[in-house]
């Protein structure tokens, strides 16, 4: 299956209605709405033509004040089958959370507490949400672009 | 009247020059020497656009439109000669940019990386002195001139002679020794309009002993602390130090232009010599004191003063470099607890 | 920084690291045992973290690079070509042919260096001495000719945005051609000591064992995930320098334990050798830098002679390469895994936001599922030495 193909196949065959989808350069990207966030995702698992199962990356970007929601948690799903990549996108705002995909990969983890360490972004339902880099009485999030490079003293 | 720019037409007046019709609909000519404050000076060439029925290109910035021009302002051709130029200019050009002062904001560096040039003819350079040569003198300490960064656009003559008025500097002498000199010393008012015009880094700021590329400094802007006219200039800081002061050519009410004070004149802001504690004479000499000292012993003798002799017998001198607030407060002090209307400040400065 | 483990009855916290001899770094676990059983494990991290990713936002593309070396510093070539590569397909640079070898050359000699350096420090903290002076002996002959061709030996920064930075030399092919005639005898070697060495296959074998399923659902990549049965690599799944063009086997595994992590990592080896021979016989001529004028540093002794070069360094270096709007996600297949550059670019010449995915993060978080329950506080050492961690990279 090809970038083209499963571009076609994703937005025919989504249970949720797609944001956004378009074929970027490197990968098919798609953008859901949070609250259908894990319905999607377990489709991306689950489906047998598809087969996203190996979970590459979850991050965000920080829009700051150019956009609101402030957020977008950003996953990166590859499919072993297909050698194929999909980035999936979810807008969320300073304050709001997003759900958990650890039930649907556990390799999830420790990635959204990476992205709760530096952004502040919650993730329910994740088994241990706590601060993994910077220590735990940390009271800021480093990658937030209104934190200044040189750090914050107390 | 009506002309046609690569393909697009547009309405144009009279008296209106290619180039400011190109700039008033955004597209895109490169320039080198065009100044918009001077009449065009056409030095550089490198505005130069095809204009159809003339065999040559002409310059964009001192051709006037006429009814019903085709022109052309980007081509493989033009691209050709445009980089030609470039090349000329570059010929002797000191390899110097590592330390000089204009490097990471000089025009002629943006040019060459936007036509991407290589050195494609350094053979026939050999021979070429291409070591920096030591500043010759200029007619203000307030700048110095390296003649071999010099690239012969004439801004600095143009402005010198249309906008201050003052016709200090010229071209002299012609092809390969031709340089800018400061002919007419005497009549330079160290205004460093010159400077500011500068596309190089031939004329560079020597008041500073801090210097800093584009990218380490912070731009303040900020009125002139000298007189009453209110001069809009920006200070550069780079570790929270003023390195030297640009202006924006498009705020009033001085649109670009300074004055000696406002374009040299922040020496004192990180001067040494500046008092950053009160001091007292005791025995003879100033020493450093508290600001409750140094309160208490002036209230002690203004109120000495006024009773023995009378509130006239005291005068206020303020400063003009304080805010309006300041001075408002001062002449209030005066007025209303001391009780004189003995009260001016150093506008005359 | 306090513990989310309780201690019940008879049981015991022990904490091992951040300084300890086989966590390989800054690495801190904390363990519940009872009696010697590991009840539960806890890696904690963060003790080099450096926030590459922060300062990465404040620096311009060319700057960068220099940071990348500084993620899995024994295979630095490797985290270079990734970084590049995630520029390049962002820009949409062409990197000339012979430059697309001479990076898959590199970026086999790393994976040879790390892999090297793997089992020499793995086997010592099973209690193995020897086969580490053997592995670093072939190492020191890499890091030898990363120092040919870039003056440095750990951290290069010799792949770059649009090629290599030099010319790789007649001496250093030489020496190429020396190691790689030589180097499948040093593994036999190496097999001789450890492979069928009856203290070393009861030290590995179904020790920390993760299984297939275990091993996608977590998303392990590298050894880790071959080991546990799945034939899958970058190289071939997403092809990236031409590596379409060599052949090579993909080693994998069937129980998942340490000795298969070992078994592929010691046939990666020969695979990685096997594909730099193939790479010398067809080295292509041509440039090593793509023509893109706006991108490519220009030749150092140019520079020095020449205006038009010096300004062009000038600019290139003081961020007048600005890199079009867009995101790229882009990926290799690094020794220890997938390594993984999200760049988001705003169109100035400082990316916007900078993921790096490092693939030693994810293998770390299986530990508890490897050992839990399962295994003895000596076993801790070769199930985290079986994973292959650089703290450089976990941390970032």
């Amino acid at each position: 299956m090809n970038k083209r193909e499963l571009f076609q196949y994703v937005r025919s065959a989504s249970p949720v209605t797609l944001e956004g989808a378009r074929e970027c350069p490197d990968c098919v990207e798609v953008r859901v709405d949070a609250k259908d966030l894990l319905s999607f995702m377990r489709f991306l698992k689950t489906n047998d033509v598809l087969a996203f199962d190996l979970i590459s990356d979850v991050t965000a970007v920080d829009h700051y004040t150019s956009r609101k929601p402030r957020f977008d948690v950003v996953y990166h799903i590859f499919s072993l089958k297909n050698s194929q990549r999909i980035r999936v996108k979810v807008a969320v705002d300073e304050g709001e959370s997003v759900v958990s995909v650890t039930s649907v990969w556990r390799g999830a983890e420790w990635l959204e507490r990476e992205v709760y360490d530096m952004f502040g972004i919650w993730f329910d339902d994740h088994p241990d949400m706590r601060r993994i880099l910077m220590p735990e009485d940390y009271k800021y999030f480093p990658l937030r672009k209104d934190f200044p490079l040189e750090g914050i003293e107390d | 009247m009506v002309v046609t720019i690569n393909g697009r037409q547009f309405e144009v007046e009279q008296g209106q020059t290619i180039l400011d019709v190109a700039r008033a609909n955004d597209i895109y000519i490169p320039t080198l020497c065009y100044l918009e404050k001077v009449s065009p000076i056409g030095s550089c060439g490198l505005c130069v656009v095809e204009v159809e029925g003339q065999s040559e290109p002409v310059q964009a910035c001192s051709t006037y439109v006429e009814d019903g021009m085709v022109i052309i302002t980007d081509s493989p051709s033009l691209f050709e000669t445009r980089r030609k130029v470039l090349e000329r200019i570059l010929e002797r050009h000191p390899l110097d940019c590592p330390v000089c002062d204009k490097a990471g904001e000089c025009r002629l560096q943006d040019l060459v990386y936007e036509f991407g040039l290589e050195g494609r003819i350094a053979d026939h350079r050999v021979g070429i002195p291409r070591l920096q040569e030591p500043p010759v003198t200029y007619s203000t300490p307030g700048i110095k001139y390296y003649p071999s960064r010099c690239v012969l656009c004439q801004r600095c003559v143009h402005v010198c002679m249309e906008h201050v008025g003052r016709g200090v500097l010229v071209v002299n002498e012609e092809g390969d020794k031709a340089r800018i000199e400061p002919l007419y010393a005497d009549n330079c008012i160290s205004c460093g309009e010159c400077l500011a015009v500068c596309p190089v880094g031939a004329l560079t700021e020597n008041v500073s002993p801090l210097k800093a590329r584009p990218w380490q400094k912070k731009v303040v802007r900020t009125v002139c602390p000298y007189c009453g006219v209110g001069c809009v200039l920006e200070l550069n800081v780079a570790r929270n130090k003023v390195v030297k002061v640009t202006v924006d050519d498009t705020i009033p009410p001085n649109h670009g232009t300074l004055c000696v004070k406002g374009r040299f004149g922040f020496e004192f802001i990180n001067s040494e010599e500046r008092l950053k504690k009160p001091l007292l004479r005791k025995n003879g000499e100033f020493q450093e004191v508290s600001w409750e000292e140094a309160l208490d012993f002036v209230a002690d003798k203004l109120s000495s003063i006024k009773s023995e002799a009378g509130s006239d017998a005291i005068a206020g001198l303020a400063s003009a470099k304080c805010t309006n607030e300041d001075n408002y407060v001062f002449q209030k002090f005066m007025r209303a607890v001391i009780g004189t209307n003995n009260v001016d400040h150093c506008a005359r400065l | 920084m306090t513990v989310p483990l309780e201690k019940v009855g008879e049981e015991m916290i022990l904490n091992m690291g951040p300084q300890h001899p086989a966590t390989h770094g800054v690495l801190r676990l904390v363990l519940q045992l009872e009696g010697e059983v590991v009840k539960r494990i806890v890696p904690m991290i963060g003790y080099l973290h450096r926030g590459i990713e922060k300062l990465c936002e404040e620096r311009t593309y060319i700057q960068n690079l220099v940071l990348t070396d500084r993620l899995d510093y024994t295979a630095a070539m490797s985290n270079n070509l990734s970084y590049a590569l995630a520029v390049e397909r962002l820009c949409g640079i062409e990197v000339p042919e012979r430059a697309q070898v001479i990076r898959v050359i590199m970026a086999e000699l790393s994976r040879i260096a790390a892999h090297l350096l793997w089992i020499g420090t793995y086997a010592l903290d099973i209690g193995a001495i020897t086969p580490f002076f053997y592995c670093f002996r072939e190492r020191e002959k890499v890091l030898d000719m990363f120092e040919m061709i870039s003056g440095q030996r750990i951290t290069p920064s010799y792949i770059c945005i649009g090629g290599v930075r030099k010319d790789i030399t007649p001496e250093f092919l030489e020496a190429l051609k020396s190691f790689t005639d030589t180097f499948e005898t040093y593994i036999l070697d190496y097999e001789a000591l450890l492979t069928k060495n009856p203290i070393w296959l009861s030290r590995t074998r179904d020790v920390a064992v993760l299984s297939r399923e275990e091993a996608i659902n977590w998303g392990t990549t590298g050894p880790v995930l071959r080991a546990s049965g799945v034939q899958f690599d970058f190289r071939k799944a997403t092809p990236y320098c031409g590596y379409e063009n060599y052949e090579f086997e993909i080693p994998y595994g069937t129980n998942g334990d340490c000795y298969d992590r070992y078994r592929v990592r010691m046939e990666e080896l020969r695979q990685s050798n096997r594909i730099i021979k193939q790479a010398m016989a067809n080295l292509p001529d041509g440039p090593i830098l793509a023509d893109v004028p706006y991108v490519v540093m220009p030749d150092k002794s140019d520079v020095l002679t020449d205006i038009e070069a010096l300004i062009k360094h000038f600019k290139i270096a003081s961020g007048a390469f600005q890199i079009p709007k867009g995101e790229v996600y882009s990926s290799i297949e690094n020794p220890k895994g997938e390594l993984g550059f999200y760049i988001v670019s705003d169109g100035s010449s400082r990316p916007y936001r900078m993921r790096i995915k490092s693939s030693c993060f994810v293998n770390l978080s299986t530990l508890p599922v490897m050992v839990e329950g399962r295994h003895m506080v000596a076993d801790v050492v070769a199930a985290v030495g079986s994973i292959d961690i650089v703290l450089g990279e976990v941390d970032r």
